[in-house]
């Protein structure tokens, strides 16, 4: 890429539109999956992140340099999908936990059968309330730290910590539950 | 409950499952294209244009009047509160100035840095200056989607319940704000002085 993301900063400050669209292209994969995560929906999501990029570079002047930049676009993320969300009435507590999966492809056995265990706990983190998978989505999808999570959502680390913590187990409960009506569906 | 602390899932099956389950499917150069393109243009102003000259003129209005007419001077209790309510307005995205225009409140807000006025109801309400209990009537209006620019000003009229004794009062607008930081409930107070 030859600047670093610090000099791209600066670059937008600047007005610099090739160190825009250099910052865009290194971090809309991670928005873009982010924004998904929420609406649920390509669209909304391409939308959100559009808008995110837009308020971001709009207000990079505020932005405090020697920060990183990825968690500060999370948080303009995270707020234009749950407000675009919410107008199109997305909710992702009322998903279907049998919503068929349209990733599979013909894959040999085993990596189907990963597949499926995936596409299983992708059901239930999508089970699982707003407060519980957002810390878990901050962290594992866009790989943010604990302390950065805090930041973006706005609680304190520890809140994170207990929030991640009662995730993981509240998983393992949808999980149990999943499989468990997939073993009377076949039955 | 043993058998759930087995189902408990690794970080790695998390992090693999979030990254199967939303491989991006977009077409990045028209998204870039479409961000040029606003960046390029000019942030939308949904506020009437002549918004700048009418706040300068109220401005002035409210000089004027605080160097004319010289108020009672307010119950102890209100100086004590008085420098919170600066604080308040000193660190907002968003400040309020009030005035009563015939019947109606006319409403000011400033904004102090880009922003954009949030989904839920804006609610003004009248209070009592040195209770900060309700003085009149409550009005809710639906500014949701609104974008205000750094130093941008809105004016709104509101047709509501006025106190009906002279004396001093609090506007106290509530209303969730979009900033570059995050979304946030703030409560914003403007003076009010009823003749």
């Amino acid at each position: 890429m030859g600047l670093d993301e610090q000099e791209l900063i600066r670059g937008c400050k600047a007005g610099d539109k090739s160190c825009m669209e250099m910052l865009f292209r290194s971090h809309v994969d991670s928005a873009v999956r982010l924004a998904f995560s929420i609406t649920r929906n390509w669209a909304t999501a391409e939308d959100a992140v559009q808008e995110a990029f837009i308020q971001a570079f709009r207000s990079i002047g505020t932005f405090q340099e020697g920060k990183p930049f990825k968690p500060w676009l999370a948080k303009i993320v995270v707020n234009k999908s749950r407000r675009i969300g919410a107008k199109f009435g997305v909710s992702w507590d009322e998903l279907d936990p049998n919503q068929p999966n349209d990733t599979d492809d013909g894959t040999p056995e085993r990596l189907l059968m990963e597949k499926e265990d995936k596409t299983r706990l992708m059901q239930a983190i999508n089970l699982l309330g707003e407060k519980h998978r957002l810390p878990l989505i901050l962290k594992y999808l866009s790989g943010l730290s604990e302390a950065e999570t805090s930041e973006v959502l706005g609680v304190p680390i520890t809140t994170v910590k207990s929030r991640l913590y009662v995730a993981r187990r509240q998983l393992a409960e949808k999980l149990a539950l999943l499989e468990g009506s997939e073993q009377r569906g076949k039955a | 409950m043993e058998k759930h602390d087995r189902m408990v899932p690794s970080d790695k099956q998390i992090r693999s499952a979030l990254m199967l389950h939303t491989e991006v499917n977009i077409d990045v150069d028209r998204m870039w294209e479409n961000i040029e393109a606003k960046l390029d243009a000019k942030p939308t102003r949904r506020w009437q244009p002549w918004l700048g000259v009418g706040t300068a003129a109220a401005v002035l209005f409210m000089i004027v009047l605080l160097n004319w007419q010289s108020p009672p001077h307010p119950p102890e209790q209100l100086m004590t509160e008085e420098p919170q309510i600066m604080r308040f307005s000193a660190i907002e995205p968003l400040s309020a100035a009030a005035e009563v225009v015939g019947t109606e409140l006319f409403l000011m807000l400033t904004a102090h840095q880009d922003l954009e006025i949030g989904p839920g109801p804006t609610v003004v309400e009248v209070l009592e200056a040195n209770t900060l209990t309700t003085a009149a009537s409550t009005a809710t209006l639906e500014l949701s989607g609104s974008k205000l620019m750094a130093g941008e000003t809105a004016e709104l009229r509101l047709e509501m319940a006025l106190p009906a004794k002279g004396g001093h009062y609090q506007v106290r607008v509530q209303l969730e704000l979009y900033t570059a930081e995050a979304p946030e409930e703030v409560s914003i107070f403007a003076p009010l002085i009823m003749k």
